[in-house]
């Protein structure tokens, strides 16, 4: 098969995932050239959503870089074993390997520091008072404090359902863990943020 | 009738869209009825609505994109460079394969033979550099002339070493030059410049040679690449990622 037909066999309809199963079993036989083509076609638009994860997870916009640039090359040379379906949860499954071993091997150096000199505050909107923005402000600062001070097995479900919008089952193949185990920590997780709120 | 205790159970399966219709009708039932479950669910949605609407997007920085794409091009590229040859085409069968199992032969026997006597020549040269390279990061030994400016750098090797290194700049593809020093290596002084990726330190030496260094891809966690130009060699090693690594390197070649 040629790079050209790969568009067309990756159309979005579900019609069309039997093209898409027959692209994907050719992987391991393809040239480097034809598989960068298709893993920049598949999981190459899903680098948002990876670095959302390990910038959440680093809690460091460096480190976030870092992750998601080895990620990447990881995901590359393990693209043969990609079974097709949904490239994103696939991707932020490496992402969310690579973010942990790199945690293990951060707190086995050294401990972490979490960095609050980079705020990202939302444009706002003019109708608002003056208190209302500080109010408004000082709830962003809270609720970004509130979820870097999770445990990290819980701020990664929280992530992933809250700001990633994944089902429970994508979690599930993500964190490699089952879907009971996904709405307890979920749940733990919503519970430590509500109280971390109101202490705020 | 669902009591409290289920609708407990399901108020954030419910928030989170994962009920049947059914279950989604008792537990709307329960909520319109109950007044603590009702509270419950209003605070675990609005927690919900914050962190959507309040909590900082992070979306990928532009640079990281071109960066990511850069380095996946580089190491499928490599690897290809590295096998010595191209992938053949796929109608180029019969009489081709003849000839291309022939050539592959040849082929990978050179490349092997390459790397047996590159290995013990360059083996110890390169052990040299990544010790050099984890002395130069643990020590205050990193730089003998701190400086960003490839026209104070290059001039301070006059005298400290019987060649001048070419020093460039690769400040404008984000691989800040941050200075150089002298190292000793094979038994002679030679240049080590020193540049930045982010918090990452790559070691660049240079120094004359008629041979070229036959380095290991990766040694003790740390990447390197050596070529050489102009009967000199190069080699570079990092902590960086092997795809940026190998960036600064065809970079440098330009």
């Amino acid at each position: 098969m040629s790079i050209a037909d790969i568009p067309v066999a990756l159309g979005r309809a579900s019609g069309a995932s039997a093209v898409w199963n027959y692209v994907v079993r050719k992987l391991p036989s393809m040239d480097d050239a034809s598989k960068l083509a298709l893993f920049e076609q598949t999981i190459l638009p899903h680098l948002d959503a990876a670095y959302k994860l390990a910038r959440w997870l680093t809690r460091n916009q460096q480190d976030a870089e870092d992750v998601v640039q080895e990620a990447y090359l990881r995901a590359f040379r393990f693209f043969d074993g990609f079974e097709g379906g949904d490239g994103r949860a696939w991707l932020l499954a490496v992402v969310r390997n690579t973010c942990l071993s790199w945690l293990g091997r951060r707190t086995a150096s050294r401990s972490t520091s979490i960095e609050f000199d980079e705020h990202v505050h939302r444009a706002t909107d003019e109708a608002e008072s003056v208190e209302e923005v500080l109010i408004r402000n000082s709830k962003i600062d809270s609720l970004r404090a509130c979820v870097e001070a999770l445990p990290v097995e819980y701020r990664e479900v929280i992530v992933m359902r809250e700001l990633q919008e994944l089902s429970y089952r994508e979690i599930s193949e993500v964190a490699g863990i089952p879907i009971g185990t996904v709405m307890s920590r979920l749940s733990r997780g919503r519970m430590r943020l509500l109280d971390c709120m109101e202490a705020k | 009738m669902i009591t409290c205790r289920t609708a407990l159970s399901l108020v954030e399966p419910y928030i989170d869209g994962e009920l049947d219709a059914s279950q989604m009708a008792g537990i709307e039932q329960h909520l319109g009825e109950c007044q603590s479950c009702a509270f419950i669910h209003t605070r675990l949605n609005s927690l919900g609505t914050d962190l959507r609407t309040l909590a900082p997007r992070y979306d990928a920085p532009d640079h990281l994109r071109a960066q990511v794409i850069e380095s996946l091009r580089r190491t499928a590229g490599r690897k290809q460079a590295w096998r010595g040859f191209p992938a053949w085409p796929r109608w180029a069968a019969g009489a081709w394969a003849m000839a291309a199992t022939a050539l592959l032969t040849v082929s990978i026997g050179w490349n092997v033979m390459q790397m047996r006597s590159g290995k013990n020549a360059g083996g110890e040269v390169a052990h040299e550099i990544v010790a050099s390279h984890v002395r130069s990061l643990i020590g205050d030994h990193l730089l003998d002339v701190p400086s960003t400016n490839q026209h104070n750098v290059k001039p301070w090797f006059n005298g400290k070493l019987d060649y001048s290194p070419n020093v460039k700049d690769l400040a404008a593809s984000n691989f800040p030059l941050i200075g150089g020093r002298v190292d000793y290596i094979d038994h002679r002084p030679i240049a080590a410049l020193v540049y930045k990726r982010r918090q990452h330190v790559i070691n660049l030496f240079v120094w004359p040679s008629s041979s070229p260094l036959a380095a290991p891809e990766a040694v003790s966690g740390f990447n390197l690449d050596a070529w050489s130009d102009a009967g000199m060699n190069y080699c570079a090693i990092s902590d960086l990622n092997q795809g940026e690594l190998l960036q600064f390197a065809d970079l440098y070649q330009q």
